[in-house]
């Protein structure tokens, strides 16, 4: 255990016993899944009212921890003492009743039922009886009471944006009035603004007593609101940090374990083509959308900024063909477009990063060889080892040049990590004679080397002469990498950014519906 | 030093046991239930020690091998995330037509004739689950139910026996290997079983069924039609079970209305026990005979205590649901 000092030099030292007053205290938390040690040796505590930052690389064991206190996951071995009282059953019902509840990173939201149902079920309603009208009303007031007023309460989440169910999934867990709440990746769909929501909401409880345990990966996010925190690295504690003696750089060189920059490799200069535009689109209008104009070039990178539940979604689907849409000038790949399909897509030379990897981009049981080869299948060709053995020169190419970590094109891709199965559904369109590549926000929840692999990816791809289409939440990513940035409001093109005139205030600012530069300008730094 | 000494013992049994557990992780999911089977026929030689010889193992193999054959196409179907609940009157519809058919068109007529409507019903299955999205059990159970009203009102009364010589020799005739009988509709399903297996596991459309059974979301957005490939799945099933349909014929040496009924619960289960998933992507024809063995060998013991085939029944109930629990059990973990 090493101990970051003011000087920031980074010491051994034993742990030191937690203070009397501490709500929450962890001590050599230990969670093995048979041989694969997932956290060892974990020790930390949460005093009241003190946010503490759980930082680490992804598979560095955060979110076992997370799960750990909340119940949902049984220690191997230690103990975690929430008010004195022991939390070891592996019940979620169990922290619930000592105060500890968690907002879960794989949002833990029943898709087919209301809000208000998702937000009530923590009760046991279920086993008591239960009023819709009831449960709508209390649910309307408590989010009203959160500033979610947008929210309906009788809408089925499945409906929700993916931003919408995170808010959703925080507010049910602030509801119990807990004395020690998890937030596991609670921002990682909320556009700044909605961070800034979470913020409010996290003052508010800390200011109550409560102890929020704050797992991230957005760095800047902690300069705001941790007091202090714990950085992990494959499942151990890496260090510690607390309010203002820390960097970016150390910290980032403490999760990886060497000097890593966090600066964005800056974007190719569009090389001089003479073929077709990749995509000229002309008034798309779909469900969402309403009448969005788009060019990209040979080699450009087209950057999508606005907020979650604009039409980014909408947007890239409907320029892939997995929603209806229509256009009055449509051409990709200089060829005319009429009803698009995935199919066609394909076909045409679209490539698509979806934004639920788990869901929508991976066949978690098969293979990672599979995995990438699953646009290129085609019936009356081979497949399964034949195939892959044929195709062995571009696979060990793809997850060589995206630095994917796995034994082999034969392990299942569900047992990747989050970044290299983002990189697997990434990779199947690289060095596939694409034209245009659209990307739905590929870096999120990712960890830092990923990220900066990934980027250097796109950039190769410009390079080639592929078109991209980026939609990020990132706004340092719209900036820094991007050519050319559109920002989406409600459905509509607010905003057109190129130059001198791209930066991350015009990125915000267009994004929450104003013009006007200086909102929100402390998540961008 | 002592407890140096227990430290090491301790490791040493983590070793081994990981070591086990490695190459039990290792084994592929078709080689459990030839496992089970191994197990079940060495307790019935405890039970019956007349039961431990090669006669009684091609009896329980040839038995095993029918059910097969009529569960093949099941496997096919759950493969791609669906299940076919038509194949017990998909299985009779063919038979019947066959029949039916060969006094005008001949052998090779009937033949046609019967895939034909097999392919008929498969494509309608695929299309209503496809493109109308509706459940597969719900499609392909009142597909059984439609099929079973066409076989009442179109064949009616007929328990039709002439059996054309050829297709009872490729089935029920025995020949004779290294002095064992062996009934030839063991090699033929053998061989269906291999082509079977080649298509699903070294071509594109078979792993294409597995990738829309394990994603389909992840499969549409990779630019795979897939509906066009579930609907092939169902046409596949149902060619299959018509197939099976044909063989049954042959091998009893007659056909009715109700022929296919064992084949409901048989066929989903012997799909199961043989290690596919009811949530689809993942299954396989050998673990399907395998399976298929499981349930002939599990029928054998029931036949041997003399506990009449309700029982059997009731069993591979209890079979289906400890499989299904079993397996998503592990999943979970």
């Amino acid at each position: 255990m090493t101990v970051l000092t003011a000087d920031g030099v980074a010491t051994p030292v034993a742990a030191p016993p937690a203070p009397s007053n501490a709500l929450l205290v962890v001590q050599n938390l230990t969670k093995h899944y048979g041989p694969v040690v997932a956290v060892q040796d974990v020790s930390f505590y949460c005093l009241p009212g003190e946010v503490h930052a759980l930082i680490g690389e992804n598979g560095a064991g955060k979110s076992t921890i997370a799960k750990m206190l909340a119940g949902a996951v049984v220690p191997t071995s230690g103990s975690v003492t929430a008010g004195g009282i022991a939390l070891v059953s592996g019940r979620i019902k169990d922290a619930r009743l000592a105060g500890v509840s968690c907002a879960f990173q794989e949002l833990a939201l029943v898709p087919d039922w209301t809000v208000a149902e998702n937000l009530a079920l923590p009760d046991g309603a279920a086993l008591r009886g239960f009023s819709q009208r009831k449960s709508i009303h209390a649910a309307t007031a408590l989010l009203a009471g959160l500033e979610l007023d947008h929210i309906d309460a009788r809408a089925l989440v499945s409906s929700l944006s993916l931003a919408d169910r995170q808010f959703v999934e925080i507010a049910r867990a602030i509801t119990g009035a807990p004395k020690a709440l998890i937030l596991d990746e609670a921002s990682s769909a909320l556009g700044p603004p909605g961070v800034e929501w979470l913020f409010r909401r996290i003052r508010e409880l800390t200011a109550l007593g409560t102890s929020v345990i704050y797992v991230s990966h957005r760095l800047s996010e902690l300069a705001v609101i941790a007091d202090r925190g714990t950085v992990l690295r494959d499942g151990r504690v890496a260090g510690e940090f607390s309010r203002g003696n820390w960097s970016e750089d150390q910290l980032i060189s403490m999760m990886a374990g060497r000097e890593a920059s966090k600066a964005f490799p800056s974007s190719p200069p569009l090389p001089v083509s003479s073929k077709p535009d990749v995509l000229r689109i002309e008034n798309l209008v779909a469900e969402g959308l309403n009448g969005i104009s788009i060019l990209i070039k040979p080699g450009e990178i087209l950057g999508v900024g606005g907020l979650q539940g604009h039409g980014q979604r909408e947007l890239l689907r409907a320029l892939f063909g997995a929603t209806p849409a229509s256009a009055s000038k449509w051409m990709l790949g200089g060829r005319p477009v009429r009803r698009l399909t995935p199919v066609k897509a394909v076909r045409l030379g679209a490539g698509y990063v979806p934004e639920d990897r788990k869901v929508e981009g991976l066949a978690l049981e098969l293979g990672v060889g599979e995995n990438l080869l699953a646009p290129w299948l085609k019936p009356f060709q081979r497949g399964g080892r034949p195939r892959l053995a044929s195709e062995k020169t571009w696979i060990s190419g793809v997850i060589a040049s995206l630095s994917i970590r796995t034994r082999g094109p034969l392990e299942n891709a569900g047992a990747l990590s989050g970044g290299n199965q983002q990189k697997i559904v990434f990779g199947r369109w690289t060095d596939r004679s694409r034209t245009l590549i659209l990307l739905h926000d590929p870096t999120r929840g990712i960890d830092v080397r990923a990220k900066q692999e990934l980027y250097k990816a796109i950039i190769e791809l410009s390079r080639q002469g592929v078109g991209v289409l980026w939609f990020s939440t990132e706004v340092e990513e719209l900036v820094n990498i991007c050519h050319r940035v559109v920002v989406l409001y409600e459905g509509k093109i607010a905003d057109e950014l190129e130059g001198d005139r791209l930066t991350a205030e015009a990125v915000v600012g267009a994004a929450v519906g104003v013009a006007s530069p200086g909102v929100s300008q402390r998540e961008i730094s | 030093m002592t407890t140096t000494t227990a430290i090491q013992t301790v490791d040493d049994t983590r070793t081994r046991v990981t070591n086990l557990a490695r190459i039990v992780s290792r084994m592929p999911r078709s080689a459990w239930p030839l496992l089970v089977f191994v197990a079940l026929f060495l307790i019935g030689g405890l039970i019956r020690p007349g039961l431990l010889s090669i006669d009684s193992l091609i009896g329980t193999a040839t038995f095993a091998m029918i059910l097969a054959i009529a569960s093949f196409g099941q496997t096919a179907a759950v493969i791609q995330g669906g299940v076919d609940l038509s194949v017990p009157n998909t299985i009779a519809f063919s038979a019947l037509t066959f029949l039916t058919l060969i006094g005008p068109l001949g052998p090779l007529g009937g033949l046609i004739g019967a895939l034909l409507g097999g392919l008929a019903i498969g494509l309608m299955n695929g299309v209503i689950v496809a493109k109308l999205g509706l459940t597969p059990i719900v499609t392909t159970i009142a597909m059984n139910g439609l099929l079973f009203g066409v076989l009442l009102l179109t064949f009616k009364n007929s328990e039709l026996t002439v059996i054309p010589h050829l297709l009872t020799q490729l089935t029920a005739t025995k020949f004779s290997l290294f002095g064992v009988k062996i009934a030839a509709v063991l090699p033929l399903g053998l061989l269906l079983m291999i082509v079977l297996q080649l298509i699903l596991s070294y071509t594109g459309w078979g792993r294409s069924l597995f990738l829309v059974g394990s994603a389909p979301e992840a499969a549409k957005l990779a630019g795979q039609p897939v509906d066009r490939i579930r609907i092939a799945g169902y046409a596949l099933s149902s060619v299959i079970a018509a197939i099976a349909g044909i063989v049954l014929v042959g091998f009893y040496a007659q056909a009715s209305a109700t022929m296919g009924a064992d084949y409901l619960l048989g066929s989903v289960a012997a799909v199961l026990v043989g290690g596919a998933s009811i949530a689809g992507g993942r299954g396989s024809m050998v673990g399907t005979f395998g399976g298929a063995l499981v349930l002939g060998q599990v029928a054998t013991l029931v036949a041997v205590a003399n506990l009449g085939s309700n029982i059997q029944q009731l069993i591979y109930g209890a079979i289906v649901l400890v499989v299904i629990a079993l397996y998503s059990r592990r999943a979970r973990d």
